[in-house]
């Protein structure tokens, strides 16, 4: 399944329990999809349909997720400062970083947001710099 | 070791004065990769015809712009290109890299050299699609664009800035035509781009050499888009070409482009579509088959001096099934183009090469474009033509014939001799006249029909050195004086008694 399409099963799941009243009606609706999910053989891919949910729900909110990716885990100063710079940047409420380590990138940081991808990584300017030289 | 200190002086320079920049970028994720086409998702603010670069270093150029994805095509390869890959966009339209350094050389569709002979240094860089030149730059058609070929410059003259298309059933000689006009450039002031669409390589490979042999690379850019590339290549191949032609008139050159040829453009054009879903219409081909050929060919143009001065001529070349003109690609060329010249298979068997058919063949705006000369002996030429074809059908009654008739067909038959010429022999505007001269003026009417070709080739040796005065005024005003035309008159003469 594409990811396009999981993302259109998250968000019409989150328009249907957005117009749902009750708790009781929200168990129905639940209910049924899993029932819609079995039916049509998509149960594996159910958790990434969740995870386009909670997506859809934090963007409601007003918060975004931002893929983190350094070489050596970030102190707390080093968090709260990326963290401020990105939600004054994207004019949110907040921001969830979700940090990876990754030796190859030698140093630097990269920050994936939405289809945006912010490259400052020792090894991105390597690269460039090798590109250059070529010419 | 002082050459090595200072090379690593100026890499450190270098190193020294490289500041990276960093900053965000649009990444969009690979959903799905097939037959050359790539569905990315992401990539909101991407515009139509906007380059992206892929995972694996390949170009793609974004055709479908869709609610929540991008139908990009890919130029080259698409092996390595994974799901979920990550696509960026570069904020350019699709352009080429252009330059002098381009002339004698063999490039891609994306203006790198393919012919082994170093990497290219390229001075400016040309989008792919531009808009052709407007009313107000353009002038009209007055100068000659001379192919070397009599039955085309006496009957289908070719302007500077005139769109000609050359259409033909397969083995009729249309790249034969194209290869003897470039060849026939040298020394014209013109400079030549030849773009292959979907050809064997090893076809051009030989064209190539021949081009080479003849000189003529000198002045020639060869596009080469082969059966082996991907459809995305072939269908970009001509709009680069027409780049690489634009640079040069910008710089206020003339310029010929062919393009060899349209049918398999339109062919891999199809086949994105189709791959894109777009809806096929006659004959499969998508709706805007007519403006991929339009938009391409109109961008042919000759420029006023305002504007620089400059042309573009383009000789499309179309290939038939049958003969059979009616269809789609061929009947949209053609209203497109400014004439045709039409080639046949029957005459090229039957030995009339190049088999070109007068009466199908025409040039809508070249005429003006004929010099004076030339105009003058093609214009009876035209008529004896004519005139052959309508009698033709009676030439098997042969004895029965009135003398007026008879006359007609002789001269008819001889004219059709005298058309014929070699490939890669090309000859002077000026030699053209001395020989049509002599036919429409019956010099010839008395010479066995076998033996024309040996008395034109003797003619044409005995005026340039008995017809001098004749030949300096056609070649200087365009048109003979009396004393130059009594002067040719008395050589023929002389030459003919020499001759029998």
């Amino acid at each position: 399944m594409k990811r396009s399409e999981e993302k259109k099963i998250g968000n019409f799941l989150y328009d249907t329990l957005a117009e749902s009243k009750s708790a009781s009606e929200d168990k129905r609706l639940i209910d049924a999809f899993v029932h819609t999910l079995t039916n049509k053989r998509l149960l594996e891919h159910a958790d990434s349909i969740l995870n386009e949910l909670s997506q859809t729900i934090d963007e409601a909110k007003g918060i975004i997720r931002a893929n983190v990716i350094v070489a050596e885990p970030l102190s707390h100063t080093a968090q709260s400062i990326i963290r401020s710079a990105l939600i004054e940047r994207y004019a949110v409420k907040d921001i969830i970083l979700i940090e990876r380590i990754d030796s190859t990138i030698i140093g630097g940081i990269k920050i994936k947001i939405k289809d945006e991808v912010f490259d400052a990584t020792i090894k991105n300017r390597l690269v460039t710099l090798a590109k250059k030289l070529k010419v | 070791m002082t050459t090595k200190n200072n090379i690593i002086d100026a890499i450190k320079r270098e190193i020294d004065s490289f500041k990276a920049k960093d900053s965000f970028e649009k990444v969009g994720h690979v959903e799905e990769v097939f037959d050359g086409i790539v569905k990315v998702s992401g990539l909101t603010t991407l515009r139509s015809s906007e380059m992206v670069t892929f995972q694996n270093g390949e170009l793609g150029v974004a055709l479908n712009l869709e609610e929540d994805s991008v139908g990009v095509i890919v130029l080259g390869s698409y092996t390595g290109i994974q799901e979920g890959g990550e696509v960026r966009a570069t904020g350019k339209i699709l352009e080429i890299g252009v330059g002098d350094a381009m002339l004698g050389r063999v490039v891609d569709a994306l203006g790198k050299a393919v012919d082994g002979r170093g990497d290219l240094k390229t001075t400016k860089m040309y989008p792919i699609e531009r808009v052709a030149s407007g009313v107000i730059e353009r002038q009209s058609v007055d100068q000659p664009m001379q192919t070397g070929i009599k039955a085309i410059d006496a009957l289908v003259p070719i302007g500077r800035g005139q769109r000609e298309l050359i259409i033909g059933d397969r083995q009729t000689g249309k790249t034969a035509i194209a290869i003897d006009t470039i060849l026939n450039q040298k020394g014209q002031n013109m400079i030549c781009v030849y773009v292959s669409i979907g050809q064997k390589d090893s076809k051009l490979r030989k064209l190539e050499a021949r081009l080479r042999d003849g000189g003529a690379m000198d002045y020639t850019v060869i596009v080469n888009a082969g059966a082996a590339d991907p459809a995305a290549l072939q269908y970009i191949a001509p709009y680069a070409g027409v780049s690489i032609a634009e640079y040069f008139m910008d710089k206020g050159q003339d310029v010929l482009i062919i393009y060899d040829d349209l049918s398999k453009h339109a062919v891999a054009y199809r086949e994105i579509s189709l791959l894109l879903r777009r809806p096929p219409g006659r004959e499969a081909y998508p709706g805007d088959v007519f403006y991929l050929h339009s938009r391409l060919l109109e961008r042919a143009c000759r420029r006023n001096e305002k504007y620089g001065g400059g042309s573009i001529t383009a000789l499309p070349i179309i290939e038939t099934q049958a003969g059979d003109i009616s269809a789609y690609i061929p009947t949209n060329v053609i209203s497109i183009t400014d004439g045709q010249i039409f080639l046949e298979t029957d005459l090229f068997y039957k030995g009339v090469r190049p088999a070109i058919n007068v009466g199908f063949s025409v040039s809508r705006v070249g005429g003006s474009a004929q010099i004076k000369a030339m105009k003058k002996v093609a214009g009876t030429l035209k008529l004896d033509l004519a005139q052959f074809r309508e009698l033709e059908a009676f030439a098997q009654f042969g004895s029965d014939l009135d003398d007026a008739t008879k006359r007609q067909l002789e001269r008819g038959k001889r004219a059709v001799e005298m058309l014929k010429q070699l490939q890669y022999s090309p000859i002077p505007t000026v030699n053209q006249v001395i020989s049509l001269y002599a036919l429409v003026k019956g010099y010839m009417d008395d010479v066995p029909v076998a033996k024309i070709k040996a008395f034109e080739i003797g003619l044409i040796e005995y005026a340039e050195t008995h017809a001098k005065k004749f030949i300096a005024q056609v070649a200087e005003k365009k048109m003979w004086e009396e004393d130059g035309e009594a002067e040719l008159k008395q050589s023929i003469e002389e030459f003919k008694q020499s001759f029998n």
